[in-house]
């Protein structure tokens, strides 16, 4: 706990807003050349899409016992830790959408 | 009425993207009987559960329990979701290969078949642009 989103967290991390479809909502994948990339699906609201970058940049930052491939229940434990990572911040990632809308 | 059985028989057909007729076909037995069982009208026969849990490769216990521990795993997953498909299933295997592989997904429920390989192919794209970088 106590861990707090900074601007700087998205500084080396790309975001593609992307078509992904039914039951998923973003992912998050480091390719081979050590880039962080994170995957939103863009139908998601303003608020759902700050919640899942949240989601996302916890397992980039701080979830360093999470490598290989995770689907559903897999990890569940590092996906509580993300969610409320997610919950307690995405407040102050929202603004940033904001900005860039204009 | 549902029954659990019967949802998990959905699931697992929607997550190979097949449709009632096919998954039938397979078993051997007729689209209504399967839809009976999906909704849980009538039981699944011993045959029956033999016979889903070899064509999507899980334990019968998990289709007659949901044991989570016996599914496939979500590698397997993802292959099995690019058998057709020759090019984004060799560079998943090489991509799976990687000690440093991070791959979590945001997900609400089961990824249908269309879902893994649209990310696959994102992914495809990141690391193909990155090469030539």
């Amino acid at each position: 706990m106590g861990q707090e989103f900074q601007q700087s967290d998205l500084r080396d991390v790309k975001v593609h807003t992307v078509t992904l479809g039914e039951g998923i909502k973003g992912f998050v994948y480091v390719s081979q050349r050590n880039a962080s990339h994170i995957f939103i699906e863009e139908s998601l609201s303003p608020e759902c899409t700050a919640k899942t970058l949240a989601h996302e940049i916890y397992h980039l930052k701080y979830d360093k016992l999470s490598h290989g491939i995770g689907l559903d229940k897999q990890q569940a434990e590092s996906e509580q830790e993300a969610d409320r990572f997610a919950a307690n911040n995405f407040h102050r990632i929202l603004p940033l959408f904001r900005v860039n809308a204009i | 009425m549902s029954s659990v059985i019967g949802d998990r028989i959905r699931d697992l057909r929607d997550r190979r993207g097949f449709k009632q007729q096919e998954l039938a076909d397979k078993i051997g037995t007729s689209r209504q009987v399967l839809s009976n069982w999906e909704r849980g009208y009538t039981p699944v026969d011993t045959d029956g559960v033999l016979k889903l849990a070899k064509i999507f490769e899980v334990s019968t216990e998990y289709i007659l329990h949901g044991r989570e521990d016996n599914t496939i795993s979500p590698a397997k997953q993802i292959a099995l979701a690019l058998e057709d498909d020759d090019e984004l299933l060799a560079f998943f295997n090489e991509l799976s290969k990687r000690e440093d592989l991070m791959l979590l997904f945001k997900q609400v429920k089961p990824l249908k078949r269309d879902v893994i390989k649209r990310i696959i192919k994102y992914i495809k794209i990141v690391e193909d642009e990155e090469a030539n970088e």
